[in-house]
């Protein structure tokens, strides 16, 4: 990152190869459409590099910088595009498939995502069904609890705890 | 009443009604423990991307390294004030 700040384009490009799988595939599942998820994801990729000079390690983690980035993008275009109304969200994370990409290395892929998977299966089912509800679906609070008829401060609440036990698993768990 | 600290989680997930982002964002501007919680969900959000991960057209890299060489980067921001939350 610091070298993309300077202008280094290969290092962007190496940039982008190490993290453009996440990126991608998390604005093409909230958007649904490839086309839109395209051209999202290229607009998160050319904000990084305006703005890279204002990542600092203070923020957070280059990951996290570029995925917060990115989630928002897609919310924000996926509300400006549909009502989301008629989505079933019953089975949002059972139907949470993440591609295996053959060409990098599949073990560690795999790892990766059984490590999340197992630390999502410590959370109640309401709780992760609202994170991922709000994070993959891209659902407001308000549209959470009409979907799963609950009040609004509960979601709030459930996706709260959701989050801090999740990344309690997930920073005990190891590498 | 809810507690405004509760809307840390929705926040990090872009879950938060947007009629409430901007009384959550003068609050996080104000509170440290906010700050902080909201600095580690947004590390624990970005775990859950492996769940989707999907490889991008090859084309698409190609049309980002095209276009950043277009695009002028900022200078880093002088400090004026404390970090927003967002």
């Amino acid at each position: 990152m610091a070298r993309s700040a300077r202008g280094d384009r290969a290092a962007f490009a190496q940039l982008y190869d190490t993290t453009s799988r996440r990126v991608h595939g998390v604005v093409l599942r909230v958007l649904r459409s490839p086309e839109h998820a395209e051209e999202v994801t290229q607009e998160v990729y050319v904000e990084v590099w305006q703005q890279s000079a204002r990542y600092s390690p203070a923020k957070g983690s280059v990951l996290a910088w570029m995925a917060t980035m990115a989630h928002r993008r897609a919310v924000d275009r996926v509300r400006s595009v549909s009502s989301e109304v008629n989505r079933d969200h019953r089975y949002a994370y059972e139907s949470l498939d993440p591609e295996v990409d053959r060409v990098w290395d599949s073990v560690a892929q795999r790892h990766d995502v059984d490590r999340v998977r197992e630390a999502m299966q410590l959370l109640t089912p309401i709780q992760r069904q609202a994170l991922t509800m709000a994070y993959f679906d891209g659902m407001t609070q308000s549209q959470i609890a009409d979907s799963l008829k609950l009040p609004l401060g509960t979601v709030k609440t459930r996706i709260r705890d959701a989050l801090r036990r999740l990344g309690e698993t997930l920073a005990g768990a190891g590498p | 009443m809810i507690e405004i600290h509760e809307s840390t989680g929705c926040y990090a997930v872009d879950a938060l009604d947007p009629p409430e982002l901007p009384a959550f964002e003068a609050h996080l501007a104000d509170c440290c423990s906010c700050g902080h919680e909201v600095a580690e969900f947004y590390e624990t959000a970005a775990e859950l991307t492996v769940l989707s991960a999907s490889t991008p057209p090859l084309a698409l890299r190609a049309s980002i390294v095209s276009a950043v060489r277009n695009t002028p980067q900022l200078p880093v921001a002088r400090p004026v004030s404390p970090p927003a939350g967002r």
